[in-house]
């Protein structure tokens, strides 16, 4: 059985463009949103460039590393999810997914232990407004840009693994021959937009002071 | 229209392969020109550059983008060139005119 025309289209192929085109405009607003946030960035790093010299080697650039190896594992991952839905292969659509919601979820657990540690050690975005002493940029910026930016990167990859954990049940309760690929494309796109997001961070956060 | 013949929006095996290559060898470059002793503004260019040519395989080889409609790929690259014109004026305003 062929994949569902709905209303109003005639044929597969405009529904998949325009579920295509849909999500691209979604992910336009997504630039939008995160654009502000390196707007922010750039403002203080044009500012302030001391602040990443000071603040900069606090960040555990290895672990970042292997962080952004996780997200283009997964972002591959999930390419190969869209081609096995599409060619309603569904072993392998589910293997996929499930190894795309993996390397998210890997990726999660390291930014929280990162998390952890830094508010272990008192690197925070917290300002003790009873020191006068520490008027003006200081740690606390440095560290209110970095939580700002990494968790709202990081509550869209959360985002992403709650899609996924719903095309896996999907995929696991259709019958091959009643795969749909839409919805794994729309996904798909999202999660690679996350991936491109970190792409940006990682440089721009982790690389900004010489790494040591 | 036969489902099969439709075109698949994603890469074959091969491909997206090559490109997960090509990914994480220019990973391995960003941090090892970090490493490198530069000046600040050729660190952070190099950087951007390698970052934004990583997004540009992905939009073209996981995201299907120049295979997508015109209006698709034009809502991309709006986008994409907005945002670039955004960060520069906000970075010469700062530099240069005294804003922020």
């Amino acid at each position: 059985m062929p994949e569902a025309v709905r209303e109003p289209f005639t044929d597969l192929a405009h529904q998949r463009d325009a579920v295509a085109l849909g999500m691209w405009a979604f992910l336009g607003q997504e630039v939008l949103f995160f654009g502000v946030l390196f707007v922010l960035y750039t403002s203080l790093r044009v500012r302030h460039p001391e602040l990443f010299a000071a603040f900069g080697p606090l960040l555990d650039w290895r672990l970042a590393t292997v962080m952004t190896v996780a997200l283009l594992l997964s972002s591959f991952t999930m390419a190969l999810a869209v081609r096995f839905a599409f060619t309603r292969v569904r072993g392998r659509l589910v293997f996929t997914l499930l190894a795309t919601m993996i390397l998210g979820a890997a990726f999660l657990t390291m930014k929280g232990w990162e998390y952890a540690h830094h508010l272990a050690r008192g690197e925070t975005p917290i300002v003790d407004l009873a020191d006068t002493l520490a008027a003006g940029p200081g740690m606390a910026t440095f560290f209110g840009l970095y939580f700002v930016l990494t968790g709202f990167h990081a509550l869209h990859v959360l985002g992403g693994l709650v899609a996924l954990a719903w095309l896996t049940l999907a995929a696991w309760r259709t019958p091959a021959s009643d795969l749909r690929g839409s919805p794994v494309m729309a996904v798909g796109l999202y999660w690679h937009f996350v991936d491109i997001v970190w792409l940006f961070l990682f440089p721009a956060l982790y690389l900004a002071a010489r790494p040591t | 229209m036969n489902h099969h013949h439709q075109d698949i929006p994603a890469p074959t095996l091969g491909a997206a392969s090559l490109v997960l290559l090509a990914l994480l060898a220019l990973t391995a470059a960003t941090v090892g020109l970090a490493l490198l002793e530069l000046s600040p503004a050729v660190h952070v260019a190099t950087a951007m550059t390698i970052a934004a040519l990583k997004a540009a395989l992905v939009a073209a080889v996981f995201m299907h983008l120049p295979r997508e409609a015109a209006a698709t790929r034009l809502l991309a690259l709006v986008a994409a060139a907005l945002l670039a014109i955004l960060l520069m004026m906000v970075t010469v305003d700062i530099r240069h005119l005294g804003g922020g």
